[in-house]
Parts: C-alpha cells; structure tokens; sequence
C-alpha cells in the first residue's frame, strides 16, 4: 500500500470530532474520497498534505512517517486544493517555475524544460506568458494540476477538482489525473461529484460524519446497490405520500403521471421494475442506509 | 545549500510579486519624487546651508526623510504577505513544498528587504546626481553607504519583524497597519527622544552626524541604539518563523527558532539596558567628579604665573610635560590642581630640589604634597609628565544632566556633542578639558571658591603626528613641520592646543594679526572672497573699531584667529558668564563651516542678495554685493542672540526661546581681559557684562510666548531671592533673565544716585586700571560705592537675598503744551504708584519727535505714589515705564501721546512730589478678572480624541501663562497676556478655540445690594478680527441677576476696545453670574474681565 492511515481522530479545538478512527490502506492509482459536505474529506485532505495534524492516529505514506518525516513527505506530495486562486503578478510560467524550485529544481535549465513539458501537457504552452489569473476557469484548474504535478510526486491530493467545469473541460481534466495514475502515483480525489469517481477511480472510500462509510472499488459499491435501485410509475395524485415514503434520486414527468427512480429493500404497493444502479444510486444508497443505521443506533 | 537556495527563491517571487504591484510602483513613485523636490529646495533652491555645508548630510537627511515613509509602507507591505498567505489557497500549493518555515518568512522577508534597499540605493543615487549636478556640495560616498546600513537597514528589519509579529498575534491586517503605523507616529513625534532615544527605532532623533575631518565620534552609542532594533527586529522574525501558522518540517528545528528568537530579543533587551546603563554610569561619573570638586573646593591652590607646556601628539593619546612657576596662595603642605582623570602622571618634580614631590592623582583631583609646608606667596617650580586620553565627562559638571544630555538638532539632522578631540589626526584641547593641570577644583556646589581664574603666561611647544599644524596662544616662536613653539605676550585665563590639517590664510590689521584656520579643501567661501581679497582687511578693520567703539572697550590681543573645528564640538552657555568654550583669548573655534549659522553660506547668501537686489531693481555691484555678504558674515560675531527655538505646544500654542549666541565676540574684549572675583556671587562678571551689554529683550518672543522671558524671571523674583532661583533648579533661561533683571536693577539703582554716564565711566576706568588681573568685586563696589556716595557692599544683601519687586499703576500721563514762547515747551505729567510692599526702581523713557528720548530713572518706596513733572522741548510721541523686577505683566507699560493741551503758563514746576494713592478705576465699580481665580472660572473643555489630546498637550512649562497664534488656537483654556487686556497690573486674559457653544467662561460678581446695574465687559479686538469680515462675530453672554439670565450679544466690530456696554440688568440677589459662550465666528473666544456698576 502506498498510503496507510491507522486509527485517525481529529478533534478541533472547539470540541467538534470532524475525524473518527479513520483506517484506510490507499493504493497506488486514482483513489476517490466520496462525502458529503461535512463528512471530514476536507480535514482528512489537510492532513494527507501536512497543512494540520491529526488528534490521534498514524499515517505512513510511501514508507515515511507523517509525523516524524513531515519534510520527506511534503518532498513527494503534489496539491491541489478546492478554492485554488492566483497571484495576479505571475505569470502562467513562472507560476510553475516557482513550484518547481521550491521542490527542489534547482537547475535552471532542467527546470525550465520541465516546466515547459508540463505547459505543453496540460495544453498551457500557448498561454505560458499570459498572467495566470487572465486564464479562463479551465485553465486555472489545469495550471492548478500542472503545479501539483511539476516536481514528479508520488501522491497527489486532489480537492474538488471539476467543480465548477463546463462537461468538455471535466472530461478533459479526468482524462488528464487518469494519465498520471497510470505513472505509479496515488491520486486521491476528494469528491462530492460521483461521476468523476466512477469514471477514473480504482478505489474509493465513503465518509460520512467523520467515519469511512465504505471503503473498497467502485464496483463493489455497485454491487452493494444492486436491487436496490427502482423505477416506479406513480399517478400525480400518489405523488407527495410516495415521494414522503422513499428516497428518489430522479423524476421524470409524464402525462399525469411520474417515472420515478427510488433506493429502496423493496417497493410496497406499486408495480416497481428493477433498475441498474450507477455509481450515484449506490452513494444514495449507502448515505441511506447509513443515516438509517444511524437513527436506529 | 537548500537552505539558502529556497530563501532566494522565495525572494525572488516575493519580489516581483511587490514589483508588479501597482501599490509599491506608485510608493516609489512617490518617494522619488518627494526625496527628489526636498532635494531640491534643500539644497538647489535654498541652499540650506545646515545640511550642505557637511558633504555627508546630504545623505543623512535624504534617509532620514525616506526612513519614515519607508517604515510606513513596510508595515503595509510586511503585514499584507500574511494576509494574502492567510485568504488565498494559493499558499498551500506552496506550504506543501518540503521547503521549512524558516526558509519561507525568511525569504518573504528577504524579498520585501531587497525591494527596500534597492529603492534606498535610487533614493541615495538620486540625492547623489542631484548633488552633482547642483555642485552645492561634494559627495561623501561612504557615507551613503554607511547611512544605509546604520539608519535604513535596522528600521527595516526592526519594522518588517515587528509587523509579521503584530499579523501573527492579531491576525487582522487593518488592525496590525493601525497599531503599528500608530506606533510609528507616537515614536516619530512624542517618544522619540525620551528615554535617551530608546524609542527611536527610525533613528530620527539619534545623533548620527559625521564630520568631514573626523568622521563620527559616537560609534558606540549610534551602534548600541541601531542594534537594540536590529536584533529585535530579527528576534520578531524568528518569532514569526516560530509561530508561523504552517506545521513545521520538524518540531526541532521550530523549537531551535524559539532560542533563536530569545537569543536575539536578549541581545536586543541587553543593548537597550547596556545604553540606558551608560548614560547612567556617565550621570554617576559626572556625579561623582562633582563631588571630588565639593571635597576639595577651599583647598589650598598655587596662583600659576606661567606655565611651560611640552605637548606630544601620539595615536589616540597625548604626552605632556608641563612646568608650573607659581605662588602658594596660603600656607599649607598640600595643593590642590584639576587634570583629567584618563591622563596618567607619571612623575611630579620640584625643579627647584631636582627631587620628586608627592601626588596623589584621584579622579580629576591632583594632591600634591611638599615636605614641608610653604608659606603663602612661597614660590614654587614643579613639573608635571602625564600620558593618556581625555576623559570628556569631566567637561560641564555646572551643566544639568537634562541639558547635557539634550540633543542639538540641526534641521532634522542630529549632531553628537563632542568636547575635545584626542585622535591622531586632530587634536583640540581647551581648559574645559582640564589637558593641563590647572589649579583649584572645577564647577562645585559648596563653593564659589572655584571660579577663581588666573591670568598666566604660557609657553607651549607641541609636536604633531603627520606633518599636521598645531595651533595655541600666543607668538608663533618657531614652527617645523612636526614642531610649533608659541609664547603668550599677556597673561591669558586658559590655554588651547589644536593641532589638525589646516590652511592659515593671516593679514594683519590694526596691529592685530588676524589668522583664518580651514581645514584642507574647506575653502568653499573662495568663490566670495577671492576676488574682495583687497577690501577684506579694511572690513575687518572697520568691524574691529566699530566693536569696539560700540562696546567702549578694546581688543587686548594682538592676534585673532577664527578656527574651523569638527562639527560634534559642542559649548554650552554658562550661568556665570556669557563666554562659551568655543571663544577662548585670542581664538574663536567655528563648527565645521559654521554649519549652523547660515551666516557661513556665503556662496547662497549672495546669490539670494543678488536675486533679491534684482527683484528690488536695486543696482549694486557685483563686489559690493560681495562685500555685502562678507560683511554679513562677520556680522554673526556680533549678535548677542544667537537663535530663537520655537517649541510647539501643540494646540495649546507655543514658546519660544532665545539662546545667547556662543560666537559673540565680547568675551574677547571683555572677560578675556577682566575677570571680576566674588566669594559671594559667583555670576558677577555676568553681572557686569549684562549691564555693560545692556542687551535688549526682542519682543516677539513675548508675542510668542503670551509672556516676556524677563516676565516670566520677575514671576519668580517677586516670589524668592536672586540667591535662592541660582540655587534652585530653576531652568537656565530664567536663572539667565533673573540675572538680567537683577544686573538692571542694581546698576539702574546706581544710575539714580548718579547719572548712566557716570556709572559706565567709572565702572569701566576701574576695569580698564585691573586689566588681566583677578578683581575683587567687594573692590569693585568699594570704588563704585564711593564715586556714588552709596554703601554697596551693604546694599548687596538687600539686592540679591531679599524678595524686592516693584508693582507699578501707571495712567497716562497728561502732555500740555505752553505756547507764547520763542520755541514751544512740553510739559509732561506722570503719575506713578509702587503697590508693592518694597522700594524699587522703575525707569520712565519719553519718545521724543525727531528721534530723542528723555530718560529719567525712578524710585519709589513701597506703596508710595508720586507724580513727576518734566519739560522737553520736543513733542512727545510715546511714553514708556521701563518697570524691572516687578509684577506687572507686561513689565514695560506704554502709552500714545494723545489730547495735548495748549497753556500759556506752566502747569507745574519741574520735579517730583509725593502724592495720594492713584486710583485708576471708579471705587463703586465691581470688577472681576480672569486672574480672580476665586469668581471667574473656565468651564471644563470639551473632550477631545486620543489625537488631538496628544496634539494640544501643554509643553511643560515653568510660567502659567502661554502664547498662541489666532489661526491655531488652543483647544484648552490657556492665559496669555498682553496690554490690550485687562488687569491692575498684570493684563492677561483666558483664551480658548471658539467652538459649539458648550465652553464658557463665568464670572460671579458680587454686588452689595439688589438693583439696576450696567454691565461691561473689557474687549480686546483680536486679530482675525481683520480677516474675518465675512462674518459677523459677536459673544455672546448669558447675564444672570437672579431671573434665569438674559442673552446679550456684543457685536466685536463695532465695540469699542476697553470697557463696553452690555447692558442694564436687575440683579435681586448678592451675586450676578455672567456667563461668555464658546460660540463666536471667529477663532478664538478671549475671556478677560467684566464690571459691573450700579445706577442710582
């Protein structure tokens, strides 16, 4: 495994337990963090790049100890957070530059090409002059990812990355993190979007209220959702006591009537066929039963 | 190295981050700009002559100016990496690097530093081409070096850390720029000179001048206070490295940056004590030569009739082997001589015996013991061989630590005090610095035994190092370029050595050689005088005979020479004499090209001239404007006031202060010729001095002040003896004027029983029969008393142990004129009462038409009043009581010559009777002034913000009385006085910025019985009284006799100045309340007195 977390807390100051004795074996390959708002990715994020320590718990990750070799770590991490702005006075290529040498490229000229591979290969070359805070949202989120890759590191923590892209540029930034997996690297994409887990991540792991929900393959997680994804037809007037009884994750209106998709054990009372699930129906799924286990906890 | 690899690169961008922004672009801008226009009217348009006379001002100034703005924008700048680091993801992607904390705030720091210096090296090189260009001055090119390290370096440092520390702590960018720029302001205009300077982390107010022959002379000091910043400054950032809000590579090494951050806040904290620890063990020092000076004050001296002085220059030191011809002054075995404590004696040789004497060298005090004990009038030769350097703490014990430690400000430019010189490039020693052992003690406080002076002959050899010229009293015997020989032809008070690169350039004059000493290439006036070099010696000449015609008194030497010395050399004006350190007999000693007297810019005082006579459309020739300004600069050794220092008091107005200029010239025809010895008074010369000069008080320093300096002297005079203030810790300006005063009275009581004419001559035939000799002044009195008819050494006691003040009513005097004669006469009524309980004088001066004046000194016992009655032939046009030590304020009362009336017979004989007590205002008038402090009272002021309060604090002053200017008005209640307000005797009124209405000032007038009474209030017009015409400025009064108060509005353009007429109010009770309200349109609301007066 190249990223082994044992028995993570986080406790913060003021009392809130945003991580609970989190254990995760990460492999090398894209792994996706699946949560929602709140779940803990973002402190398990910092945490995996150094920015804050954990309560309790060990991480080692590509045999270094997080806590004892904190400068040997950060030397194979790449970052990519969330929020990710510029300093308007860089320029597209010094932005990268400065990355670079700050890892430890300290030949200008290796540098230089280095910088000017990672242009061409996240498509920048062209806008390498151009201020980077002129790029468009794409760009940024490309340069962001250039930045993160620039110095060859062994783990890349990825914070949201597609929020926010048109579909073309989400593709192509999947296209672009599925590339780099394939160079024995862990990437770990945290994510509320499932979409870019099903289609690039080998595993995954489901936080929930600080705990790993579920950890294993996205296939796994489907597999776990199998037959309990439905597709019901329901009269308009059924509609609100139908939708009030199960969870439903699409609707699609028809004359006098709804097609409804629903995660449920079984349907009760309406004629309900059987659906493959996706990646989303199994998130549903497990976010359901997980809160239903959690009530009748 | 990683390490330093990452800082740079951190650096790097951190600098084009700044670089690129606009805020830093348009701060440079800015500064160029500003340091480029101050440049300019410095020193192309005006030439200052304070900062381009030194070439290494230029660049003093330049930084001293730009250190300010740049701290300011350092605060900004240094505190907005946090903020943007704290708001921006963009910082994470970096905090992942694997570089550390350290190397990451101490390449941001370096970033930020290396913009700075860059942009002080344009600052500098802008100052630098400016000077080139304009060629007002020559470039000292280490000085822009060294200015850069020791000013601007250690305030960046100092301000970078302490705004990251600030951030950290705070965390709020707004908060941090406010709390620091805040501290920036209280230590630029309030601490900065507390505490020795230990706030002044801009070193704006840190003495960093450097001469141009001697270079600085206060290392030491400049270093301990820069450093206390530069280590704090790094301290903060290894703080901020510490509490970096990132996870450390390794908790190690953050740890390792706590001790850094100790190590270097320790280094900090022991610079900081290390310089307050030194002032005070030199306040201890001194202390301490004090009291040696108490021990042996009465010992037994040798009255020195020669010395012969060997001198030899070495490194750092000098060697001296002096031989004293002498008489014991009385019978004793043991004498005492003062030689300053770092020179050590080596032997003490009687010549006479050929054996050595006995010494005791302790601190300053020279024992020496004989075998048996001499006679008095017993004529000794001893030697004295001593080697060492010159301990300066010695100099000035009589000064008081507050001024000794003051520092001199020239511009904004600071000037270290220096008092002697020992290096192996320049040598001045003066009797100050005790290089040769002079009889007695030095300044004591149990004694006046200690200001006996002799007169000696002096016979000085000194060797030099490096070919320098040496320089001392007296004929040049023989000169070799390492050997000069002087030899005094008449006895002098004290011998100065110097000994340095100078040019002489000599012409003689009147008998009198008169030399003048430059240092090499210090010869900046050659432009002026080169081509007047004929006309030169006759304006000496002419300025000589004009002196000394004016003073009625000689130049007893038959040489003078005009010195240049280094800029830190420093004199101080004494309590018992008006000569300064830097006139000795025959020399005067001048700081680097007189750079503090404007005087010395020849070059910029004839081009003004020249811009000015073209303005003028005047036709002067180029020599004559020449001539002109030559004459201008020589006119500088003979003004008795050198400068007035303004002293801003904020809003509560100002002060101002005149210092007795250092360089007027009388001590050499005076004091270097008598010397006047009292066991009693020790300030005697500057007793006669004072009258000799009779120099008068210069006027608009009491507009400034709201009170005269001689007021504010008589203040305390009418509350303790002349004894008691000399002997207090009274400041000097009022133990100088209280001397003033005191020297008026005694020789105006002189005059009274004689005549002004009589006075000066004899007092002057008894000086001129004394010359360099010590006289005693209870001689002096014995001789003056019997020319006078008059006891004055029992009259003595009574001058100056006793509280006497005079305390004078003085109406106008009435003026007729008697026709149907050949030529008209004027008669002159005068009345004149003394309120006071004691006698005193007073001296009346009637202003005649065609430039004439009657003067006629007067005496009147305590109480008594008197009219006097004089005849002129000329028209009066204003009469004046000159009162002395008196309460009134102000002392000198005048009045227009206004009503004369034409008689045909005189009006009354000539003379002076005795009449009834005056009395100047109706008896059934109610009066209250502001001086009341019973029934008038100031209401509270208005609150006023922590700025404003800061701005408008009372300087502290000794006098309750201040001045102020009408457009910046104060915005508390002061007193000030003048004639135009009301008063008995001391006319003064309250005064405070006009405002909303909610300030007033209250009179309680009581009032013997229920009725109508007419109110007046006494109205002095101000001055913006003429500006102000758009408005219609009336005070408004509130009038209360009983019924709640009635409003009463007088409308001040169109009273009348003194009493006007408020109006008739019924007052049915024993006291009226009249209320004056802050809410007039003009700037100032003036509170003086109010009357009120009962109709029947």
């Amino acid at each position: 495994m190249s990223i082994v977390i044992k028995n993570l807390n986080k406790i913060y100051p003021d009392g809130h337990h945003a991580l609970k004795n989190v254990n995760l074996n990460i492999p090398s390959g894209m792994f996706g963090l699946l949560g929602p708002n709140g779940a803990g990715k973002s402190t398990l994020m910092r945490i995996l790049v150094a920015q804050m320590e954990a309560t309790s718990g060990e991480i080692e990750m590509y045999g270094y100890n997080m806590l004892k070799d904190r400068k040997a770590v950060r030397s194979i991490l790449g970052y990519l957070p969330q929020d990710f702005r510029f300093f308007a006075q860089y320029k597209t290529w010094e932005f990268l530059d400065y990355a670079a040498r700050l890892s430890g490229m300290t030949q200008t000229s290796r540098r230089r090409d280095a910088v000017d591979k990672m242009l061409e290969s996240v498509g920048l070359y062209e806008v390498r002059n151009r201020y980077a805070n002129k790029l468009s949202g794409g760009m940024k989120r490309r340069l962001g990812i250039a930045q993160a890759l620039i110095h060859d590191p062994k783990v890349i923590v990825v914070d949201e990355p597609t929020t926010g892209l048109d579909p073309e540029e989400r593709i192509r930034f999947r296209n672009l993190l599925s590339k780099v997996s394939g160079q024995d690297t862990t990437i770990i994409l945290s994510t509320h979007i499932v979409g870019d887990i099903s289609s690039t991540c080998n595993h995954m792991a489901l936080l929930n209220k600080g705990e790993v929900s579920f950890y294993g393959s996205p296939q796994d997680m489907l597999v776990r959702a199998t037959g309990k994804v439905w597709r019901v037809m329901v009269k308009d007037e059924d509609f609100v006591q139908f939708t009030n009884k199960y969870p439903v994750v699409a609707t699609i209106p028809h004359e006098g009537e709804w097609e409804l998709q629903v995660i449920a054990d079984q349907i009760e009372g309406y004629d309900a066929e059987a659906y493959t699930p996706n990646l989303e129906h199994a998130y549903v799924y497990f976010m359901e039963s997980q809160l239903d286990n959690w009530t009748n906890d | 190295m990683p390490f330093f690899s990452n800082i740079a690169t951190v650096a790097t961008y951190e600098s084009k981050l700044l670089l690129r922004g606009n805020f830093f672009k348009i701060f440079s801008l800015l500064a160029v700009l500003v340091i480029g226009l101050m440049n300019y009217l410095f020193l192309v348009q005006n030439k200052v002559w304070d900062i381009i006379s030194i070439p290494s001002n230029i660049p003093y100034q330049s930084l001293c100016i730009f250190n300010v703005f740049q701290a300011v924008i350092a605060v900004f700048l240094s505190s907005d990496f946090l903020k943007r680091d704290k708001k921006l993801d963009t910082s994470e992607v970096f905090y992942v690097r694997p570089l550390s904390n350290a190397e990451y705030v101490l390449g941001k720091t370096w970033g930020n530093l290396r913009l700075f210096l860059g942009l002080n090296i344009v600052i500098l090189l802008e100052t630098m081409i400016i000077t080139a260009v304009s060629g007002v001055s020559e470039i000292d090119f280490s000085a822009y070096l060294i200015y850069l390290c020791i000013l601007s370096l250690p305030t960046l440092i100092y301000i970078m850390g302490l705004s990251f520390f600030v951030m950290l702590l705070v965390r709020n960018q707004a908060l941090t720029f406010v709390s620091v720029l805040g501290y920036i302001a209280l230590t630029l205009f309030y601490l900065k000179e507390k505490f020795y300077n230990i706030f002044d982390f801009l070193g704006f107010g840190q003495p960093m001048m450097k001469s141009d022959i001697t270079g600085f002379s206060n290392w030491e000091q400049i270093l301990s206070l820069r450093l206390i910043y530069l280590f704090l400054g790094l301290g903060f950032i290894a703080l901020t490295i510490r509490m970096y809000g990132r996870l450390p590579n390794s908790k190690q090494k953050a740890k390792l940056w706590t001790v850094v951050a100790i190590v270097f806040i320790a280094l900090g904290v022991f610079n900081i004590t290390r310089h307050l620890t030194g002032f005070k063990a030199d306040q201890d020092l001194r202390k301490s030569y004090l009291a040696m000076n108490n021990k042996y004050v009465n010992a037994p001296v040798i009255e020195v009739d020669s010395f012969d002085i060997k001198l030899t220059q070495l490194t750092e030191q000098i060697e001296v082997n002096v031989r004293i011809k002498g008489r014991a002054d009385e019978l004793s075995d043991s004498f005492i001589f003062t030689l300053n404590p770092s020179l050590q004696i080596a032997a003490v040789r009687d010549n006479k015996t050929n054996e050595p004497l006995s010494f005791k060298h302790i601190k300053q005090i020279v024992e020496i013991r004989t075998k048996q004990p001499l006679k008095k009038a017993t004529e000794i030769d001893w030697s004295f061989s001593y080697k060492g350097g010159i301990d300066e703490l010695l100099c000035y014990l009589d000064i008081e630590d507050e001024e000794y430690e003051k520092i001199i400000s020239q511009v904004m430019l600071n000037r270290p005090k220096k008092y002697a010189f020992v290096s192996a490039d320049y040598l001045l020693l003066t009797p100050e610095s005790y290089w040769y052992p002079r009889p007695g003690t030095g300044f004591s406080t149990e004694s006046t035994k200690w200001i006996r002076s002799f007169f000696s002959h002096f016979s000085t050899e000194i060797y030099t190092q490096n070919g320098l010229f040496a320089l001392a009293q007296g004929d040049s015997v023989s000169f070799s370029d390492q050997n000069y020989k002087y030899k005094t032809d008449k006895p002098i008070l004290g011998l100065t050595a110097i000994v340095g690169n100078y040019e002489k350039r000599s012409v003689k004059v009147d008998s009198v050689n008169f030399s003048l000493l430059t240092f090499k290439g210090h010869d900046y006036f050659k432009s002026i005088t080169d081509s007047i070099q004929d006309t030169i010696p006759a304006l000496i000449k002419n300025m000589k005979q004009s002196i000394e015609a004016s003073k009625s008194l000689d130049y007893p030497f038959s040489r003078f020479s005009l010195v240049e010395v280094p800029v830190q050399y420093t004199t101080y004006a004494r309590q018992w004499s008006s000569v300064q350190d830097c006139m000795q007999p025959e020399i005067v000693l001048v700081g680097e090209k007189g750079t503090s007297s404007y005087n010395f810019n020849l070059l910029g005082n004839y081009e003004n001239m020249k811009r000015w006579q073209k303005w003028a459309q005047q036709k002067k020739t180029e020599k004559e404007m020449r001539i002109e300004t030559v004459i201008s600069c020589f006119n500088f050794f003979n003004v008795p006031v050198h400068s007035a220092g303004v002293n801003y008091q904020g809003r509560n107005g100002m002060s101002i202060d005149n210092k007795e200029n250092p360089f007027y010239i009388y001590p050499q025809l005076f004091n270097f010729k008598f010397n006047v010895v009292s066991s009693d008074w020790d300030i005697v010369n500057k007793i006669i001095e004072n009258y000799l000069l009779n120099a008068e008080s210069l006027s608009y320093i009491r507009n400034f002040n709201g009170i005269s300096q001689e007021e504010e002297a008589n203040l305390y005079l009418s509350e303790e003896s002349l004894r008691t203030i000399l002997a207090g810790n009274r400041t000097s300006t009022i133990k100088r004027n209280a001397i003033k005063q005191k020297s008026k009275e005694l020789f105006k009581y002189l005059e009274k029983k004689s005549s002004a004419k009589d006075v000066k001559d004899s007092l002057l035939n008894y000086l001129n029969r004394n010359q360099m000799k010590n006289i005693p002044f209870d001689s002096l009195l014995q001789y003056l008393g019997r020319a006078m008819n008059e006891d004055l050494i029992s009259y003595m006691p009574v001058w100056g142990d006793s509280v006497r003040y005079g305390e004078y009513l003085f109406p106008q005097p009435k003026t007729t004129k008697l026709t149907g004669r050949e030529s008209d006469v004027y008669e002159h009524i005068v009345q004149l009462q003394n309120i006071s309980p004691y006698g005193n004088i007073a001296y009346l001066n009637i202003r005649l038409a065609n430039d004439k004046n009657k003067t006629e000194v007067l005496y009147l016992n305590g109480g008594e009043a008197k009219e006097y009655v004089f005849q002129t032939q000329d028209p009066p046009v204003l009469y004046e009581l000159h009162t002395i030590v008196s309460k009134n304020i102000p002392l000198d009362l005048k009045y227009n010559v206004r009503n004369i009336e034409n008689e045909k017979r005189f009006v009354k004989p000539e003379g002076e009777s005795v009449i009834n007590s005056l009395t100047l205002e109706d008896p059934r008038d109610i009066i209250v002034d502001n001086e009341d402090e019973e029934l008038f009272t100031p209401s509270e002021t208005e609150p006023v913000g922590f700025i404003a309060t800061w701005l408008g604090q009372k300087h502290t002053s000794a006098s309750k009385y201040s001045g102020f200017m009408f457009w910046n008005p104060p915005m508390k209640w002061i007193i000030t006085t003048g004639i135009a307000y009301y008063g008995k005797t001391q006319h003064s009124a309250h005064i405070i910025k006009s405002g909303s209405g909610k300030v007033y000032a209250q009179w309680k007038v009581p009032v013997p019985e229920e009725g109508l009474y007419d109110v007046y209030y006494y109205v002095s017009k101000p001055e913006d009284l003429n500006w102000n015409y758009r408005e219609k400025p009336e005070y408004r009064f509130l009038i209360d006799g009983g019924d709640g108060g009635q409003v009463s509005y007088l409308d001040l353009r169109k009273a009348k100045e003194g009493w006007d007429h408020l109006g008739a109010y019924y007052v049915d009770r024993d006291t009226a309340v009249i209320r004056l309200y802050d809410d007039v349109k003009l700037n100032a609301l003036t509170a003086d007195a109010v009357k009120l007066v009962k109709r029947y």
